[in-house]
């Protein structure tokens, strides 16, 4: 169950507008490596999960994805409020505008549409751990390459809060890993899958 | 403390509210650490008190605070987070 | 390597933090492949400089059954060169064991057989990936840690590369 809090996680006031720079980072909403991703990702994956404390994990994760891919959204909404028709004509926003004006919907700055093949909820905690702290890098590394973009300070700010989220996603998943290991036997890891086979 | 304007309210309680996402996440994979739970337990304490000036003054944070509106849904009147400080 | 303007708003706080980028100097974690081929590395490891192929004559015994006496390396002494290579010197593990060649050159070689003897890691379960636990320390205020967007200070890594501030 979710409830809502009217307060961003962290502040974003911007004062100039850009949509070049917004069509970029919308990608961490809903492209590949966004953060709309990595909450469906965990918590899809949270039922599957043996450990309680892995379980609470994800459902935290996930939780507070949301509350990114609020600060992200409402980063490119910033960029792009007020913008008149000549600002946006000749510009790579136009063609995100003619479809969908300055509106917010999920997609990545190549302008595919988010898609869950981007995530995978496998069943399998050893799987689905590795698959998290792969996705906790790749969303690290898109905003290492959105702040090689980003000249202004009002914009900087939150893309570096959230850009160091995911270096602490990434070592509780990590622990969650070490959780999972504690649970089987180091003899073989893999010789059933903890959430599906049941009595061995 | 002296009386804040909405903003830096709305600050002091993310301040202490992300020390809390902080912490929790840590819990979850340290449940038993005194430390991390004395100091989440500090933030809880602090953050009620603010939360409850906060609605107080200047409208309900969360829905299911918002019980003292026979006359009006307080809910729709402040601005929403998006809409950011400029 | 990150380009970009290094100055002191971007140095990373604290003395043991703040290694960025993957080539950033250290170990970082690696094992040492005891190779003496590789002077950066055991220079990295704060080791004195590889040990002279002709010093293992001139080296004084420190133990009956070192397996480096065995293939005529020099055996474990402050400057032995089986020590600044890291190379063991008990029997259970010792690569040199593990080897036939006997020349003083070939010594480099010995333990790429097996990098166990010389990872942090050695003993942990194959085929499986290991993070370290954290420990409840260095734990920031609110304010700051809000501002650098984790209350941990262990967690801190900044982006060097950025063009913003």
């Amino acid at each position: 169950m979710w409830s809502y809090e009217r307060r961003l996680q962290y502040p974003v006031n911007i004062k100039q507008t850009n949509p070049d720079l917004a069509m970029a980072i919308i990608t961490q909403f809903g492209g590949p490596n966004g953060e709309l991703g990595a909450s469906m990702r965990y918590l899809s994956q949270r039922y599957t999960m043996t450990d309680r404390r892995v379980a609470g994990v994800l459902t935290d994760i996930g939780t507070e994805e949301l509350a990114h891919l609020e600060l992200v959204s409402t980063i490119v909404h910033q960029l792009t409020r007020n913008l008149t028709a000549e600002q946006i004509e000749g510009t790579p926003f136009a063609s995100y505008y003619v479809d969908h004006t300055v509106g917010i919907w999920p997609q990545a700055a190549s302008g595919m549409p988010w898609s869950a093949a981007t995530i995978q909820s496998t069943g399998d905690p050893i799987a689905d751990l590795h698959e998290n702290l792969a996705a906790e890098q790749k969303a690290r590394l898109t905003y290492d390459n959105i702040l090689r973009l980003v000249k202004d300070h009002d914009v900087c700010d939150p893309i570096r809060f959230l850009r160091k989220r995911e270096l602490i996603h990434y070592q509780r998943f990590g622990e969650s890993l070490r959780i999972i290991q504690d649970d089987l036997n180091s003899k073989n890891f893999y010789a059933f899958n903890p959430a599906f086979d049941k009595d061995c | 403390m002296g009386k804040m304007d909405r903003y830096e309210l709305l600050c002091e309680i993310s301040k202490v509210s992300f020390t809390m996402d902080d912490l929790r996440i840590f819990l979850d994979t340290h449940p038993d650490c005194s430390e991390a739970l004395e100091r989440f337990e500090k933030m809880a304490k602090k953050r009620e008190e603010l939360i409850a000036i906060f609605n107080d003054n200047y409208g309900p944070m969360n829905f299911y605070n918002n019980n003292d509106c026979t006359e009006h849904w307080r809910w729709v009147d402040a601005p929403w987070p998006w809409e950011g400080e400029c | 390597m990150y380009r970009g303007n290094f100055n002191q708003a971007m140095m990373p706080r604290g003395g043991n933090r703040g290694m960025e980028g993957g080539n950033c100097g250290g170990n970082m974690g690696m094992r040492n492949n005891g190779s003496g081929r590789n002077q950066e590395k055991n220079n990295a490891m704060g080791r004195e400089n590889r040990c002279p192929a002709d010093t293992r004559n001139n080296a004084a015994r420190q133990e009956e059954d070192c397996c480096c006496e065995r293939n005529n390396l020099p055996v474990r002494e402050e400057n032995c060169c089986c020590e600044r290579n890291n190379f063991p010197v008990r029997e259970e593990n010792c690569c040199c064991e593990n080897t036939t060649q006997d020349a003083p050159q070939n010594a480099d070689r010995i333990c790429e057989c097996n990098p166990s003897v010389h990872d942090q890691l050695a003993g942990m379960a194959l085929v499986m990936a290991y993070i370290p636990w954290q420990d409840y320390k260095d734990v920031d205020c609110e304010a700051d840690g809000w501002k650098n967007g984790t209350i941990f200070q262990q967690l801190d890594f900044d982006f060097m590369a950025r063009r913003c501030n």
